[in-house]
């Protein structure tokens, strides 16, 4: 049972900054994300909360004890990697006890706990297997096996899916999220994927650059987001963006017009949802967007329409329904005005609350 | 007209590779004859009669058997000793950042083409007054450092093959970098080093001049060095030295057996995959 907690944390090397001034909490029990881009610092954040790096300053705290100068063994954690590495000349039931080797545990106890955890990742099969005689999804449970096997007090999980294929992952997701559940420990789980991170968080925090950029709940980040990077970052299709500029008491641009908008810049940008265009308008203030439609995509449940507004941006359009809709057809769609996102020149949100 | 180019260059290809091989093969031919020959000569005179003779003239003699427990005592100890302090030199190269590492890694590659002749004469020196010459241990201790370079350099490539991740991976299991040496690291890497004690054990094995220059008993002499002593001061025994000769090639290819399996991995395989 153990908070980890980050405090000023900057890590350089060789003169490039990597992590600036990083403050995190991540409380106990969490299953908490860190989103991130590549080159966003986010598996550097991983490592030093590993103690496989050390940061060039700051302090890293476990339940309010500072765990600077510790190795991983003494932090307690164990971690998952994006490529397994199992050790590819033992077999899966020596790859799972390794640690427990490792510690000098009795003969005994580490079949008893191999026994357990293969039981619980269905890997009583492919004990005897060489890494290499298994797919992605057995390896991958096997290196999640290797850190189950040792009862750490956090799990480090470094984008441990994205070698998988679509299927095995997001069954492999769903097992990640039950065994979290089961086990109540602090999971921190590093990824570049917008939905893995919505559907396994309980918290996110979104890195850029090397920098926090926001931390709260799916859908806090989602509906809520701090700037134009988060709110771009989060949501498939992508966040549709038009830029506007001031004319008298609105604000304008080719594709739409805002009024009664309280902002003190003259360029601002605004941030629509795909889902929040409408095909019917539902509120007088609904603002009005008139879109070419060139094609469209059926998944199903849901279409995504992919147009182009006036001045030839395209723009994404997310239905429940599939509409009847020929292509290069000019329709009008409707946006209600409390779901349009205002974004101020520095890319921050305007009127956040 | 093309084909029977490519013929003709075929032809020309294969006459000389048989040729050139003759000429290697000549001498080993002769020295197995030899062996088992009732005259000594040189070159492809009269043979005389097939006999076992020479073989058993020198097995009687007791300073030819020490001379193979000699040479195998010195050839394997000196292997040891490279193997041993470069797993632990390569691991340092392939894994730690320090400051002056390339240069001391560019000096480790300097000293693999290092003239040994010119290193001998004041290693006999150091040896005398260190008590070390005429001493197993000298030789050995000579031997190991003589190969050592160029066994951390090619260990240390092999080692760099080992992908982060999994050695991340057993600082997390909670293995000391000792324990990652000995757990990770030499399995992954066994093909390299069983090839590189083969390739240790061969170069000592046939170092001459190492013992030669350090070594003054007789009881003492590897079998490279006894062999020499054949070439006696009246007259040459070739029967007999052909016949050590025989003996001297067998542990090597012996190892050169139970390394072949490793030679191939070693040299194809590119790298270790989890």
């Amino acid at each position: 049972m153990v908070s980890v907690k980050l405090v000023n944390i900057n890590k350089k090397f060789s003169g490039t900054t990597v992590l600036k001034d990083m403050n995190l909490e991540v409380q106990d029990g969490e299953f908490f994300i860190l989103l991130g881009a590549s080159g966003s610092g986010k598996s550097t954040t991983l490592n030093i909360i590993a103690g496989l790096e050390k940061a060039t300053s700051g302090d890293i705290l476990f339940d309010d004890r500072i765990v600077n100068k510790m190795g991983p063994v003494q932090r307690g954690v164990a971690m998952v990697f994006q490529d397994y590495a199992l050790y590819p000349h033992l077999t899966v039931r020596n790859n799972i006890a390794f640690p427990l080797k490792m510690r000098k545990a009795s003969k005994e106890f580490i079949e008893k706990k191999v026994g357990e955890v293969s039981n619980v990742l269905g890997l009583e099969k492919y004990l005897d297997r060489y890494p290499r005689e298994l797919s992605g999804g057995q390896a991958q449970r096997v290196s999640l096996g290797r850190a189950l096997v040792r009862d750490p007090d956090i799990f480090l999980l470094d984008e441990p899916l994205s070698n998988l294929d679509a299927k095995i992952r997001s069954q492999i997701r769903v097992e990640l999220k039950l065994i979290q559940e089961n086990l109540g420990k602090t999971f921190i789980y590093v990824t570049h994927d917008q939905q893995e991170a919505m559907s396994l968080g309980d918290r996110i925090a979104i890195l850029r650059h090397g920098k926090l950029e926001q931390v709260g709940s799916p859908m806090e980040v989602y509906k809520d987001p701090v700037n134009q990077y988060v709110a771009a970052f989060l949501g498939e299709p992508e966040i549709n963006f038009f830029e506007l500029t001031r004319n008298s008491n609105m604000y304008s641009s080719e594709e739409i017009i805002l009024k009664g908008i309280e902002a003190e810049e003259n360029e601002i940008t605004a941030g629509i949802r795909p889902e929040s265009i409408k095909l019917k308008k539902e509120r007088d203030n609904d603002v009005e967007i008139k879109i070419k439609i060139q094609t469209f995509e059926s998944f199903g449940s849901y279409s995504v329409i992919i147009g182009k507004a006036r001045s030839g941006k395209e723009v994404r359009v997310r239905l429940a329904e599939i509409p009847e809709i020929k292509p290069s057809t000019e329709m009008a769609m409707y946006v209600p005005l409390d779901e349009i996102y205002l974004f101020g020149k520095d890319g921050n949100r305007i009127g956040k609350k | 007209m093309k084909t029977e180019d490519i013929k003709i260059t075929a032809i020309l290809a294969y006459i000389t590779l048989i040729f050139l091989a003759f000429l290697f093969i000549i001498p080993f031919v002769w020295v197995f004859v030899e062996g088992f020959a009732s005259v000594g000569n040189i070159g492809f005179g009269d043979f005389g009669t097939f006999t076992l003779s020479s073989y058993y003239a020198i097995f009687r003699s007791k300073y030819f058997v020490l001379s193979i427990e000699n040479g195998l005592i010195q050839s394997f100890g000196g292997t040891a000793v490279s193997i041993v302090l470069a797993i632990f030199a390569s691991y340092v190269f392939s894994r730690k950042r320090f400051p002056l590492r390339n240069a001391l890694i560019l000096t480790v590659l300097f000293f693999t083409g290092f003239p040994v002749f010119s290193l001998l004469i004041p290693m006999y020196v150091f040896y005398q007054n260190v008590n070390l010459y005429n001493t197993q241990v000298g030789v050995i201790l000579v031997l190991g450092v003589l190969n050592l370079p160029i066994t951390i350099w090619i260990m240390k490539n092999s080692f760099d093959q080992i992908p982060k991740s999994i050695e991340r991976a057993a600082m997390v299991d909670g293995a000391s970098p000792y324990q990652t040496i000995i757990h990770v690291f030499l399995p992954l890497a066994f093909p390299t080093i069983a090839v590189l004690i083969l390739l240790d054990f061969i170069t000592n094995w046939g170092n001459f001049y190492v013992p030669y220059i350090l070594l003054s008993s007789r009881h003492l002499f590897p079998i490279a060095v006894y062999i020499y002593t054949y070439f006696g001061a009246y007259s040459v025994k070739y029967n007999e030295l052909a016949a050590a000769s025989v003996i001297y090639m067998i542990p090597t290819l012996i190892l050169y057996i139970f390394a072949q399996k490793y030679l191939i991995k070693a040299f194809s395989v590119g790298g270790v995959k989890g």
